[in-house]
């Protein structure tokens, strides 16, 4: 089965040329002040992300995703591999042009208000005047702040830090996007926006990588997704494949009568099969990631990525 | 104050030293830069993944980062940085700075003799002192605390170079030390100026005298304001003066209907352009000698010259040109110092003379001599005329010559001086003795001063925020403190260094201390051995400590230059470019540093 989700990958990269991110045996050790070893947050990974994805990062808590993006992003420094962005090295500044990041709380000056904030960051990227303005405007709209753009930032709230946090990662109108837990702290309505706004991104074929711990909204919106646990890749696919469970049909009839059910569970019946299920065509990703939780903490060590096991069993 | 000649060296020739210096500086501090950052790179990476990252950074350097600096970046940044300064209340700083002068009249002791000094070392302390408090306070705090909130995220994660973030902050502290500074100047000059501002009346009665020109003098005495009073002489035609005491005198006029008004305070606040020259010695037999008699003071910076020999000290000054002195005469100002071998009577004051020469001995043409009385304590002027007697040393001569015409060649004037009692001494050094050039005004050269106060308020900020790139900010604020107190005792880790102090280095004088020796006594320790490792000790850390030292600002040397201005002296323009020089190039090696451990920083780890 793993042979099925490898040579689709491939198949996208080879189509596209160049991804926009590729990390290659990207590790990450934290060392405290004597140089021991404290944590090792990210292992060996090996990620290739197209343009036009919308990708996403799962696992548990401190299992490595926010480490990851920070090191695609060359805030942390690898211990070992590479991180490479649009081709260009991690730490290289250039890259940022084309880049929004979305840290996993708002990191924003907090004297400032929203338009000053935004202004700001239009600054950082050599914008004229006139295209700040413009771009602001835009920008406060889309996050709905219009009411509170002239008050500082240290009166926010929770949600609307979040929001005016989007809205910088935006005004270079980037080409990927790097968002950390985007939805936590919104309400059910900002969540919905979220989402569409993502999805507007990828129409307009922009890259989006995202980690969440909102399964549901991953499912939602990725178009594939990596499993870590304790640092390493457990899982990586598309989504449709990953959640496909392949030892299982799915049949929608439209119509039918009473007798003709009868005959095809006879027909089921008589290559010794039987109907498990009805209506649910795939399982879910949540189901997924606690499967492949489970099984991790199970069997540490590596786990072939791309070995699903989806089957009925566990359900 | 003691005036180093070095300060008046004309700038073309310091900027040749200077640029000689940085040609062999530069390449020298950037390799050792590339090799401590190998080794650092080395330990975290392994040899040779730390020798890639090392040329990656410096290529990345010169490639990318220096190349598309931009400027809208950086004041970006200032203007971010500026705010969060208002934000952290640095205003509070001129706040009391006002207060403080509100209240100095309580403490500044107006009895002094020299007020005007006092007023004036007082507000360029006060201000150099707050100011340079401001810019560490102001500056240690910001980057770390971004790092600290994470705020750094969204901005490095914008393509904002790391030159940028270092240079951004180094603008924005600056331009608020500027305001802040240009706030401090105004009230400091009102207050001086107002300070200083006082009028007396007349204490008594007018004493009329007649003069030997026949013309009738009116002679009094002011009233006692601000601790002092002046004497005064009125002229026939109802205008006067008073005579120098707190360092100014009045013009003193009196109205038709009788009543006598004084002027506010005259000369207190002036710029005095000192021209100085080379000294040189005759001994007792008027042989050239390197230097005079030493009177019994180890490290005395004076010599001496013996009353009643031929011994005597010779001024040489360059580029004394006719047109400098409109009015056709030099004015020399004295500082001499008297040695006296035997009271006799203490007010009697030690005589002098003074001759000009003509510079090629050859010539034999000497004008003079011209006697005058040594005051101690105090700079006397001397007026050398246009015209002055042929010396001849057997009988007067009936000769004049002309200072300008017959005794200075090529611009060249030589003054030779010879105490004139017997068994006393004048003890002089090379400034004792200069050309008074025409003033300069005061108000520029105050200006002057504030300019090197904010010279001074660059290098330390840029040394914050290159601090403030690599630790946190208390450790930052610690480093940059014992930055500035190696660099502002620089002189002495000089002398430390080449081993002139008594009592030897740290380890040493830990030992001295402890077992409460006397500092001349030569260490002796049972154990020989011992005493080496201790003096060897001494000496790296000494040598170590030194040439950290010389590549410092030397702090001290530039907030004596405030001195200038409270000693009424006029700041050479030199100074200054010297000054703005050396600053430009402490931010260029400070930024250059602060992007290097910025760009290797992890600043999310
Ligand atoms: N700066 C750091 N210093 C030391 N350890 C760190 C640091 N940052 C992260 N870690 C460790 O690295 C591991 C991964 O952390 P990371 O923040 O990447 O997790 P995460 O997957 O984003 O978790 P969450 O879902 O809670 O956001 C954790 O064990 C964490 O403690
Ligand atoms: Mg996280």
């Amino acid at each position: 089965m793993a042979t099925d989700v490898a040579p689709e990958t491939e198949a996208t990269a080879s189509a596209s040329g160049q991804p926009v991110i590729e990390t290659r045996s990207l590790t990450k050790v934290f060392r405290d002040f004597w140089g021991r070893e404290k944590v090792r947050a990210v292992r060996a990974l090996d990620l290739k992300i197209q343009p036009g994805e919308i990708f996403g990062l799962l696992g548990p808590n401190g299992s490595g995703k926010s480490t990851t993006i920070k090191l695609i992003l060359g805030l942390l420094f690898p211990t070992s591999g590479r991180a490479l962005v649009f081709g260009k090295d991690a730490t290289d500044a250039r890259k940022n042009e084309r880049i929004g990041y979305l840290p996993e709380e708002s990191y924003l000056y907090k004297f400032l208000n929203a338009e000053e904030t935004l202004d700001f960051y239009g600054r950082l990227f050599n914008m004229s005047a006139a295209q700040r303005r413009e771009r602001i405007d835009e920008l406060i709209d889309m996050v709905k702040l219009n009411w509170a753009r002239r008050r500082p930032l240290k009166e926010y709230s929770k949600g609307m830090t979040r929001r005016i946090g989007l809205a910088q990662a935006l005004i270079n109108d980037p080409d990927l996007v790097l968002l950390d837990e985007p939805t936590t702290g919104l309400d059910p309505l900002g969540t919905d926006d979220m989402k569409e706004m993502i999805l507007e991104l990828k129409a307009r074929g922009k890259t989006v990588v995202m980690c969440s711990h909102l399964l549901p909204d991953i499912q939602d919106v990725c178009d594939r997704v990596a499993i870590l646990y304790n640092g390493e890749l457990k899982e990586q696919g598309r989504l449709s494949d990953l959640l496909t469970i392949r030892d299982e049909v799915d049949l929608r009839i439209k119509e039918l009568p009473e007798e003709g059910r009868r005959e095809l569970e006879a027909l089921v019946a008589k290559y010794g099969s039987e109907i498990v299920h009805e209506s649910r065509a795939t399982s879910t990703l949540k189901d997924l990631f606690m499967k492949i939780v489970r099984e991790s903490e199970e069997r540490p060590g590596k786990r072939a990525p791309g070995a699903i096991h989806q089957s009925s069993e566990p359900r | 104050m003691e005036i180093d000649l070095r300060d008046f060296e004309p700038f073309y020739t310091w900027i040749g030293h200077a640029v000689i210096l940085a040609l062999i500086a530069v390449p020298v501090l950037s390799f050792v830069g590339v090799v401590v950052g190998y080794i650092v790179s080395a330990v975290r990476y392994g040899p040779i993944e730390g020798a890639i990252a090392v040329a990656r950074g410096i290529g990345t350097a010169f490639a990318h980062d220096f190349r598309y600096f931009s400027l809208r970046r950086t004041v970006a940044i200032a203007r971010v940085a500026m705010k969060e300064a208002i934000r952290r209340k640095v205003l509070v700083v001129f706040v009391v700075f006002a207060i403080m002068f509100l209240f100095a009249g309580f403490f500044l002791d107006t009895k002094s003799e020299h007020p005007a000094r006092l007023y004036l070392s007082f507000v360029l302390t006060t201000t150099t002192f707050l100011v340079l408090f401001l810019a560490l306070f102001v500056s240690v705090f910001s980057l770390p605390s971004d790092i600290a909130h994470r705020t750094i995220y969204t901005v490095v994660t914008k393509p904002v170079r790391a030159s940028e973030i270092v240079l951004g902050r180094i603008l924005g502290f600056t331009a608020i030390g500027t305001l802040i500074l240009a706030g401090m100047l105004v009230v400091s000059y009102v207050f001086v100026v107002r300070g200083m501002r006082h009028t007396h009346a007349v204490d008594g009665a007018l004493e009329a005298t007649e003069g030997p020109d026949g013309e009738r003098r009116w002679q009094g005495v002011t009233t006692l304001d601000r601790h002092h009073r002046h004497k005064f002489t009125l002229e026939s035609d109802g205008q006067g003066s008073t005579d120098i005491v707190h360092q100014h005198w009045h013009s003193v006029r009196r109205l038709e209907d009788g009543t006598v008004v004084f002027s506010p305070p005259r000369d207190h606040l002036i710029a005095r352009v000192p021209k100085f020259g080379r000294l040189r010695f005759l001994d007792r037999e008027g042989k050239p000698a390197r230097k005079g008699v030493n009177v019994g003071y180890v490290w005395e910076y004076r010599s001496y010259i013996e009353g009643g020999t031929e011994q005597a000290a010779i001024w040489t000054f360059d580029n004394v040109r006719e047109a400098d002195f409109p009015d056709g005469r030099i004015v020399l100002a004295l500082n001499l110092r008297v040695f006296r071998t035997y009271v006799g009577e203490v007010k009697k004051p030690i005589r002098g003379v003074l001759f000009v020469e003509h510079p090629d001995p050859t010539k034999n043409l000497r004008g003079g001599p011209i006697p005058f009385e040594a005051k101690e304590f105090q700079e006397q002027l001397l007026y050398l005329p246009r015209k002055l007697e042929r010396y001849r040393p057997t009988g007067r001569s009936s000769e004049t010559l002309d200072l300008f015409k017959d005794l200075i060649a090529d611009g060249r004037l030589v003054i030779k001086i010879k105490c004139d009692d017997s068994a006393q001494y004048f003890g002089v050094a090379a400034p004792d003795v200069y050309i008074r050039m025409p003033d300069g005004y005061f108000s520029v050269n105050f200006l002057k001063g504030f300019a090197i106060i904010w010279l001074q308020m660059v290098t330390i900020i840029a040394l914050t925020v290159m601090f403030s790139t690599l630790l946190k900010s208390p450790v930052a604020l610690l480093a940059t403190v014992v930055t500035f107190i190696v660099g502002y005792q620089s002189a002495f880790i000089e002398k430390m260094a080449k081993n002139e102090l008594y009592g030897g280095g740290p380890l040493e004088a830990l030992i001295r201390i402890v077992r409460q020796d006397n500092l001349m006594v030569p260490l002796e320790l049972k154990w020989p051995w011992l005493e080496w490792v201790i003096k060897t000790l001494d000496w790296v850390f000494a040598q170590m400590l030194y040439v950290f030292a010389a590549l410092l600002p030397s702090f001290k040397h530039i907030s004596q230059m405030t001195e200038f201005v409270a000693y009424n002296y006029d700041i050479p323009w030199a100074i200054v470019a010297k000054f703005g020089v050396a600053a430009a190039g402490y931010l260029c090696v400070f930024s250059v540093l602060g992007y290097f451990f910025l760009k290797s920083r992890e600043v999310a780890g």
